[in-house]
C-alpha cells in the first residue's frame, strides 16, 4: 500500500488492465500532446496529440489501446504560444488479467 | 459510462505535484511531474507569462535579491545588483543607485515610517566548509529615505568640536542654584537623537535670578550636517557636589532649549530644575553607528537587528576563539528605531554556535531565529536585555530570507506565518503545524542544499491563497508555487514547478499581488527541462497574467535581450526582446491500475 494513501486516494494494483482510451475536457491553443508510459517508463506510447481550441464543445477521446500492470498519462505543450486548460480528465481501462504467467 | 466496458477513472480535483517515495506511491489524482501549470477551482492550466518589468533604457541586470518597498507615497523596489550595488527603482521607468558596498552578497530590510533600514551581509563558511550568514564585518545599517538620495548610515555621532560656553546671561530670568553641567545633542533627518557632545560640556554655578546663556554651540562639519537638522540643550539637575565627572550624572532636555537650524551658535533660556523632565542620559549609551546584521524587524515600536558578525567597537573583550556577535540581538528603544543601547538594548540567545538568521513579531511575541531554533521574548516594558527567554523549538527554525511576507506588505503576518524549514515548508501559528506543508513533496524538499537556504525566498499572495518560492543552487531556474485555495494544510495544497530560462534569485509582490522576480543570469546548472539557455538574460521581470489578453493569445515569457554575449557584459535594453516559449507545461499523472 502507497504511503500517499494515507493522505489520498491511492493508486495500487498489480492486475494487468487494458488502456483502451483517455478523455480530456481541455481548452486552449495549440497541440496537447500525450503519452502513456509503463511502470519506470520501459514502454511508452505516443498518442496523437489533441488539437487545442480556446472554446470547444467537444470533450475528446482517445484511444490508447495500452496494456500494463500500472500506467501513467504524460500531458504536455511544447511550442511557442501553446497553451492549456483542463478539467477532468478521464481514464477507460479494464482489467485483462491478474498477472503474467509464473516461470 | 463505461467505454467498450472500460471503466472511466474520473480525475477533476487534481491534487498537485507528488515527489515522496517512488512514483508508485504517487496517488492517482496526483502528479508525478507538474511543470509550469498553475491551479484553478476546477483544473489547471498553462501558467502565466513572465514579462520584463523595467521600461528604463538600461535596466538592471544580475539581480541578487528585491525587496518591497512601501514608502509613504506608495510602493517601490529595492533591488540589490552584482557589485554591491542597490538600487531604488520607483515603478518601472524610474531607478536611483542609493547605496554601494562591494562585499555586500545579500541585504535584510525593515522599512519604518517610510523610510527604509538596509543591513548588508555576506556568506562566510566554518571550519567543516558549511555556509552561514553574518552581517559584514566593520559595517553598518544603513537608512534611506526614499527620495533618491544615497542612504547613510543610520544613529549618528554626538556633536564634537570646541567647548560648550555657559554664562549668566545679563537678561533677568528665574532657574534653581547651584552647579549645572549642560551639553549639545543633535536631532538627525530621522529623528535620532545622538549622544553628548561636545567633548568639553559647560559648566555653570546658577545665580537664580539670571538666564542661561549658551555659546558656541557646536555646528555640524560636513559629514555631521548631511544628516544633523536640529540641535537641544540637554542639562543636569543642581549637583551639590561636583566631582568634575561630566558624563556621571543624569541629563534632561532642557524645555525651549533647541535650536531648529544648524546654523545658530547661541541660544537664552531659563528653566527650573522641576522642568527637566524628558531623560536624556541613555544617549551616552547608545551607539553611533549600528553594526550591521543579517535581519531586521520591527517589534513593539523597536527595531531589531539580528546576526551580526560586529565592528572594532562590539568585538572587544570577546574570549579567545570568538571571533563574532552572532547569537545577539540588538533591540532599539522604543519609538526611536536607531536608538540602540550598549548597555541593556541587546538579547543574546544560547551561544549553540549557531548565527541567528530572522526576527519576527507575531501575535505581540518576538520570535528569533536560527537555522534549527526558535526563541521566543516578551516585552515586559523593561529594557530588552531584562527579556525573558523561552525556547519554542530547538529543531525547527527559518533562513534569512525564509519567512513568508504577505502580498505587498513587506511584512509577514496574516495570522500565521510560513517558513521555509529544513524539514519542510512550516505553518507557524506559535508552534509549528505538522505534518508540514510540503509533505507531498519531501523528497524534493530534502534534496535542496541545507546549506544555500538563504536562496529560498517566500512569498504568500493571500488573495489568491499562492506562494512563490525561490530555491538554492542548482534549482534556481525553478520557483516552487503553491496554491492553497483548497485548505493550507499539507493534503490541500497543490504544488507545481514553474520553470525559467534564467536563474531566478528573489521574488516579492507589489501592486497587492503582482509577482516580481529578479534573475540572476542565465542558468549555471540546466534542469531537466530548460530550454537551451540564452545569453545573460539577468534582470526584473514579473508574472503577467493579462499578456495573453493583451496580445491576443501569446503565452510566452519574454526576456531583455542583451544581443550577442559580450566581454565585459553589456547592460540590457529596455526595448530589446527575447521571447522564449514557456519551457513545456507538463503533468504526468500518477501510475493506474487495477
Amino acid at each position: 500500500m502507497p504511503r500517499g494513501t494515507a493522505l489520498s486516494e491511492g493508486s495500487s494494483g498489480e492486475n494487468i488492465s487494458h488502456f483502451a482510451a483517455i478523455r480530456v475536457r481541455v481548452s486552449g491553443y495549440g497541440n496537447l500532446k500525450m503519452q502513456i508510459s509503463s511502470l519506470d517508463d520501459v514502454r511508452s506510447k505516443t498518442l496523437v496529440p489533441l488539437h487545442m481550441q480556446v472554446l470547444n464543445r467537444i470533450i475528446p477521446t482517445r484511444l490508447v489501446n495500452f496494456t500494463e500492470q500500472r500506467a501513467s498519462f504524460e500531458l504536455k505543450t511544447t511550442e511557442m504560444d501553446e497553451y492549456f486548460k483542463i478539467n477532468r480528465i478521464v481514464i477507460f481501462t479494464k482489467e485483462t488479467a491478474t498477472s503474467y504467467p509464473g516461470s | 459510462m463505461a467505454l467498450r466496458d472500460h471503466e472511466p477513472i474520473v480525475l477533476e480535483d487534481f491534487g498537485g505535484l507528488w515527489a515522496r517515495g517512488d512514483a508508485e506511491s504517487c496517488p492517482s489524482d496526483h502528479f508525478i511531474v507538474a511543470d509550469n501549470i498553475q491551479y484553478l477551482h476546477s483544473g489547471l492550466e498553462t501558467r502565466d507569462a513572465l514579462d520584463k518589468w523595467q521600461t528604463v533604457a538600461v535596466p538592471l541586470t544580475r539581480v541578487k535579491r528585491i525587496y518591497n518597498y512601501v514608502m509613504q507615497t506608495g510602493q517601490s523596489l529595492l533591488v540589490l545588483v552584482d557589485n554591491g550595488r542597490l538600487w531604488h527603482c520607483i515603478g518601472p521607468d524610474v531607478q536611483h543607485l542609493i547605496l554601494v558596498i562591494p562585499d555586500m552578497d545579500d541585504f535584510g530590510f525593515v522599512a519604518i515610517n517610510g523610510r527604509a533600514y538596509i543591513t548588508p551581509f555576506t556568506s562566510y563558511y566554518d571550519t567543516h566548509g558549511f555556509k552561514y550568514q553574518l552581517g559584514i564585518k566593520d559595517e553598518y545599517v544603513y537608512v534611506y529615505k526614499g527620495d533618491g538620495v544615497t542612504a547613510r548610515k543610520a544613529a549618528g555621532f554626538p556633536p564634537t568640536g570646541t567647548p560648550l560656553v555657559a554664562e549668566l546671561s545679563s537678561e533677568d530670568g528665574k532657574t534653581d542654584t547651584g552647579m549645572h553641567v549642560l551639553a549639545v545633542v543633535y536631532e538627525t533627518d530621522t529623528g535620532f537623537l545622538t549622544g553628548l557632545g561636545p567633548e568639553a560640556f559647560a559648566e555653570l554655578e546658577f545665580d537664580g535670578v539670571h538666564k542661561i546663556h549658551v555659546s558656541n554651540v557646536t555646528i555640524p562639519d560636513a559629514e555631521h550636517a548631511l544628516y544633523a537638522k536640529k540641535r537641544h540643550i540637554v542639562s543636569t539637575k543642581w549637583i551639590p557636589e561636583y566631582n568634575g565627572d561630566q558624563k556621571g550624572y543624569q541629563f534632561f532636555f532642557v524645555p525651549n532649549a533647541t535650536l531648529d537650524n544648524i546654523t545658530d551658535t547661541e541660544i537664552t533660556f531659563e528653566f527650573f530644575d522641576a522642568d527637566l523632565l524628558s531623560d536624556a542620559s541613555h544617549l551616552l549609551d547608545n551607539m553611533s553607528e549600528i553594526p550591521s546584521g543579517v535581519n531586521l524587524n520591527t517589534y513593539h515600536s523597536r527595531m531589531v537587528v539580528v546576526g551580526e558578525f560586529g565592528i572594532t567597537e562590539t568585538l572587544e573583550g570577546l574570549p579567545p576563539g570568538i571571533l563574532d556577535n552572532r547569537s545577539i540581538a540588538r533591540v532599539s528603544a522604543a519609538g526611536e528605531p536607531e536608538a540602540f543601547s550598549k548597555v541593556d538594548g541587546i538579547l543574546i540567545t544560547p551561544l549553540d554556535g549557531n548565527p541567528l538568521t530572522n526576527v519576527q513579531e507575531f501575535r505581540d511575541v518576538l520570535y528569533l531565529f536560527k537555522r534549527t531554533r526558535t526563541y521566543a521574548y516578551s516585552d515586559n516594558n523593561d529594557e530588552p536585555v531584562t527579556w525573558q527567554e523561552e525556547v519554542v523549538d530547538q529543531g525547527v527554525g527559518a533562513p534569512v530570507h525564509g519567512i513568508g511576507t504577505v502580498l505587498d506588505s513587506g511584512g509577514v503576518n496574516v495570522d500565521f506565518l510560513l517558513i521555509a524549514d529544513w524539514s519542510g515548508l512550516m505553518l507557524f501559528n506559535g508552534t509549528y503545524a505538522r505534518p508540514e506543508l510540503s509533505w507531498k513533496i519531501e523528497d524534493f524538499w530534502l534534496s535542496l542544499d541545507r546549506f544555500e537556504f538563504q536562496r529560498i525566498q517566500l512569498v504568500n499572495d493571500s488573495i489568491s491563497k499562492k506562494i512563490w518560492m525561490t530555491l538554492p543552487i542548482p534549482f534556481q531556474p525553478v520557483v516552487l508555487h503553491a496554491d492553497y485555495g483548497d485548505g493550507l494544510d499539507a493534503k490541500n495544497i497543490h504544488w507545481s514547478k514553474w520553470i525559467f530560462d534564467v536563474d531566478i534569485t528573489s521574488a516579492c509582490l507589489i501592486e497587492s499581488k503582482k509577482l516580481i522576480l529578479g534573475a540572476f543570469d542565465p542558468p549555471t546548472v540546466t534542469p531537466l527541462i530548460v530550454s537551451p539557455p540564452v545569453s545573460d538574460v539577468g534582470g526584473i521581470y514579473y508574472i503577467n497574467p493579462l499578456k495573453a489578453i493583451l496580445t491576443g493569445g501569446s503565452r510566452h515569457d519574454s526576456y531583455y535581450d542583451r544581443g550577442p554575449l559580450e566581454i565585459p557584459p553589456q547592460p540590457p535594453s529596455s526595448t530589446g526582446s527575447i521571447e522564449r516559449k514557456i519551457p513545456d507545461p507538463t503533468i504526468k499523472t500518477g501510475l493506474f491500475g487495477e
